[in-house]
């Protein structure tokens, strides 16, 4: 009978080291082959990585502050949200430690705009002022070939926004940023 | 080529006080005719008819035209050049 349940208690305890053995290596594995994650299905999603990143990026508000690579300039973007139509406001601005590099005149204009990935027609001409001159206007409208298009909640707004020197074509600065209309 | 039915037309009735108000307002309006939001402004101020017409003769993109009616409003207007 000793014999009977010492060796019961031996299998039993070589059933349980096994198990965990086998539980412990198998969250081992988990973690230390992330490759095993990527080729199960949600992977497939993340395939698509740029449409992560885009997700990631248009998840910004167009309200707010977009600089530049450089820091010599930003755009400043505001929403009014006072009718189901938005009006979008831009400022194109030089940073005041660039004032130096863009004077006398500085060019500045809006090179491209995208709404929904659906090219759109330039917001802003090109203008010549003072380096320290607020560059703004607003849209309330859109024009996507001969057609007028408003923007609404949820619309990604993508534009390029170019200021340089004017009379020195080497000397520029430019802003691209991407938002979500609120 | 460009019949002037067809052109899409913005019309107000502000006037401003000084020519540089009338000139923000100006660029604004330029801003949406380069955009082609419309083609033509149609305005009861000639401060703003002579800002916008000088504005949107900056931009090599048009030529630029401009009238003024017999009930004295003022008309600028663009094709593409």
């Amino acid at each position: 009978m000793k014999k009977l349940l010492k060796s019961i208690t031996f299998s039993l305890v070589l059933l349980l080291t096994f198990s965990s053995f086998q539980l412990e290596s198998l969250a081992i594995t988990d973690v230390e082959n992330p490759n095993d994650l990527i080729e199960s299905d949600s992977a497939t999603d993340v395939e698509n990585s740029s449409d992560l990143v885009e997700f990631a990026a248009s998840a910004r508000s167009c309200d707010g502050t977009f600089y530049a690579d450089d820091s010599e300039s930003f755009v400043v973007i505001q929403t009014n949200k006072t009718s189901v139509n938005r009006t979008i406001q831009f400022t194109f601005k030089f940073s005041t430690i660039a004032y130096e590099q863009y004077s006398p005149k500085a060019e500045v204009y809006a090179s491209a705009l995208w709404v929904n990935d659906v090219h759109a027609n330039s917001p802003y001409a090109k203008h010549t002022d003072l380096p320290n001159y607020f560059y703004h206007g607003s849209m309330k409208a859109y024009q996507v070939v001969g057609q007028n298009r408003y923007f609404k909640k949820g619309d990604v707004i993508k534009s390029h926004w170019r200021g340089g020197n004017a009379t020195d074509s080497k000397i520029h600065t430019s802003v691209n940023f991407e938002c979500t209309v609120g | 080529m460009y019949s002037r039915l067809t052109l899409r037309w913005e019309r107000d009735n502000i006037i401003f006080d000084s020519l540089h108000e009338a000139d923000v307002w100006a660029d604004s309006i330029g801003n949406e005719i380069y955009s082609r939001v419309y083609d033509g402004y149609d305005t009861l101020d000639y401060k703003v008819a002579c800002a916008l017409a000088f504005r949107l003769a900056n931009m090599k993109e048009f030529k630029v035209f401009s009238e003024t009616t017999t009930e004295n409003r003022y008309k600028v207007w663009v094709v593409p050049s």
